[in-house]
């Protein structure tokens, strides 16, 4: 039955099916091999796999998101980091770098982001003068700070997978490990752009120039602290956050960027709600899979195996890492995160790994391995968009992961780095 | 035009409006009713606690009515690497083959579905007391949406080239990217030939 289950799998997700139905298509094979559970798990299990408050967070935090560039929120943010980091050298770059920090996680997927914000910054880079490639390398790896700084929808569904975490608990531990991946890549642009001398776009801003751009992008960059604050002040759950984020984005956009009319509306809710479709989808089908995976014991078996082969946590911490960046070259961050995590969370605590630390080194992991070559998917929707060819893309990635390696490995290592800031707030385990 | 294929045209714009109606609607719903209960909790001092349940069902009616329709938009992701390496005469028979194991899917999943549904049919919401079967339902409905949007764009399907531009605006598209354009530097051109 495993092994119906996951070569289905690896054949349904190299001929080209649907991430989303590879799940249930494996799924409904494993079912039928086995012949010990009837067919109707699979409804059930797709069904109760979406059918939860938390997770909703998830749709309201893409609606949110949406309404802010279609009210024209992110524009103005935009302007404000080219402002404010324009001018020097590298600029575009570290522009780039920014905006992935600022925007991070509204989105959720590495793939969305590189897609859309993040083609956006690479054209301007290349119209700028940088290289194509070095372009497309940076936008590609600045995607992947999305699912780590708050809020992520990444951590919203990895608490609704392991339930000792909590969503409040996820985003603060993912701020530290998040800033230093943002300053990780900002000092490789910075050490490549003086190598090769790129210059800065623009010359210096003024003050004057600076407070311009800053009040069009107050509403944009209230909107994290909106979310953090009422989150962490207990005011309301990260779903509720979300529902107000949607609130406060239309009012902006009707009220203070006026870009926002009662014609463009429903197709921002068309649009948010095809591509939330399309998510929990995955979701969904993938709680069929990961059921599988926990009936079949699998998670035991792999701990046994673990144990058998070595008793020394920092051995286990790297063959975890090494595991889990293998399963990122090949499965896309949520439905790796549905999978991987009630596999692997038992196990890591298990070896008395700190569940918190564990789920920031997966998401960490994850994300990385989306930009890995030979099959990173960030890789191939920079590639597809930017029209680049992919060995090139994969060449100029090297040196940034190469970074964001040594930022993992760091996380790894140190603990301390993603528990200190929770527990400051109380959320001890 | 033949006369029946206009009739059949029209058909598909209806389904395709009708269903995108839907997914507005449920959206405006989920989104309000979660909203609604933070505004009354602080402002009223009382808790909507059946809007959690009615909102909870919503999303998973947005998901399974949404499918098909996002399938058509190119919203759900698929490695197609190896397929856009093959020989282009064999892409159309490959896409074919893919074409026909997500309809068998949909076909198994939607009398499994069925079946759910009456099996639970007796049971009651909790808070509202709905049916659980006709909860349920929208699993099979959905993925019998979602196979005649697949029967509906199958000649697209099959003939999509994968190796050009539509991968591109597929991926842009998934993103919501709008056609933004970016201050100081002027409008970028869009960015394909």
């Amino acid at each position: 039955m495993t092994v119906a289950l996951l070569v289905t799998f690896a054949v349904g997700l190299l001929v080209g099916l649907p991430v989303s139905l590879v799940m249930g298509i494996s799924g409904l094979m494993a079912l039928q091999v086995g012949g010990t559970y009837p067919l109707v798990v699979l409804p059930q299990r797709a069904f109760g796999g979406i059918n939860s408050f938390p997770l909703m967070a998830v749709p309201l935090f893409i609606l949110a998101a949406d309404l802010m560039t279609a009210g024209k929120l992110t524009d103005s943010l935009l302007r404000f980091t080219n402002v404010l980091v324009g001018h020097v050298r590298g600029g575009l770059g570290h522009v780039n770098v920014l905006t992935s920090m600022l925007f991070a996680g509204i989105s959720g997927s590495a793939l969305a982001d590189a897609a859309g914000p993040g083609a956006i910054i690479m054209n301007m880079m290349r119209r700028a003068g940088y290289p194509a490639y070095y372009a497309g390398a940076l936008t590609a790896t600045t995607a992947t700070i999305g699912p780590i700084i708050p809020p992520s929808i990444i951590m919203v569904i990895y608490s609704v997978t392991d339930n000792r975490v909590t969503v409040a608990g996820l985003f603060l531990a993912g701020v530290v490990p998040g800033v230093m991946l943002g300053l990780a890549l900002a000092a490789v642009n910075h050490i490549i752009s003086r190598r090769r001398g790129y210059q800065s776009g623009s010359s210096a801003p003024g003050i004057g120039m600076i407070l311009r751009n800053f009040l069009p992008a107050v509403p944009g960059l209230l909107m994290p602290l909106i979310i953090l604050g009422g989150i962490l002040g207990g005011i309301f759950t990260a779903t509720e956050a979300a529902a107000v984020a949607v609130a406060y984005a239309i009012l902006a956009g009707f009220f203070i960027t006026r870009t926002l009319t009662w014609r463009t509306l429903p197709g921002v809710f068309l649009r948010s709600g095809l591509l939330s479709s399309a998510v929990l989808l995955i979701v969904s089908l993938a709680s069929v899979f990961s059921w599988l995976l926990t009936v079949l014991r699998v998670p035991q078996e792999l701990a046994v195996w673990l144990s058998n082969l070595t008793d020394q946590r920092a051995v286990i911490l790297v063959l975890l890492a090494v595991f889990i960046l293998v399963c990122g070259l090949f499965i896309d961050t949520l439905p790796a995160v549905i999978i991987l995590t009630p596999i692997l969370a038992p196990v890591a605590t298990r070896f008395g790994i700190d569940p918190l630390h564990f789920a920031i080194m997966l998401t960490l992991n994850l994300a990385i391995g989306m930009v890995t070559p030979p099959v990173g998917p960030v890789l191939f929707v920079i590639a597809t968009v930017g029209r680049l060819r992919l060995e090139r893309l994969a060449r100029a990635v090297l040196p940034l992961l190469a970074a964001e390696l040594v930022v993992l490995t760091v996380v790894i290592a140190f603990p301390q780095l993603s528990l200190t800031v929770p527990r400051l707030f109380g959320f001890t385990h | 035009m033949t006369r029946a294929g206009t009739v059949l045209t029209r058909a598909e714009r209806l389904l395709v409006v009708a269903n995108q109606a839907v997914i507005v609607g449920l959206m405006m719903l989920m989104a309000g009713l979660v909203f609604a209960n933070v505004v009354t909790r602080y402002v009223f001092g009382f808790s909507l606690n059946w809007s959690e349940e009615i909102a909870r069902y919503a999303m998973v009616w947005i998901t399974y009515l949404g499918a098909g329709l996002a399938m058509r938009e190119g919203q759900h992701v698929a490695i197609e690497y190896l397929q856009s390496v093959l020989p282009r005469p064999w892409q159309p028979y490959v896409r074919a083959v893919v074409w026909l194991i997500i309809l068998a899917f949909l076909t198994v999943f939607t009398v499994a579905g069925f079946q759910f549904s009456s099996f639970a049919w007796r049971q009651r919401s909790p808070v509202m007391g709905w049916r659980m079967g006709a909860v349920y339902l929208t699993i099979p409905l959905g993925t019998m949406l979602f196979a005649l949007h697949l029967i509906i764009g199958a000649r697209e399907f099959v003939m999509k080239d994968i190796n050009a531009d539509e991968l591109a605006a597929d991926a842009a598209r998934q993103a919501g990217a709008d056609p933004v354009t970016a201050d100081p530097p002027p409008t970028p051109p869009a960015d394909r030939s």
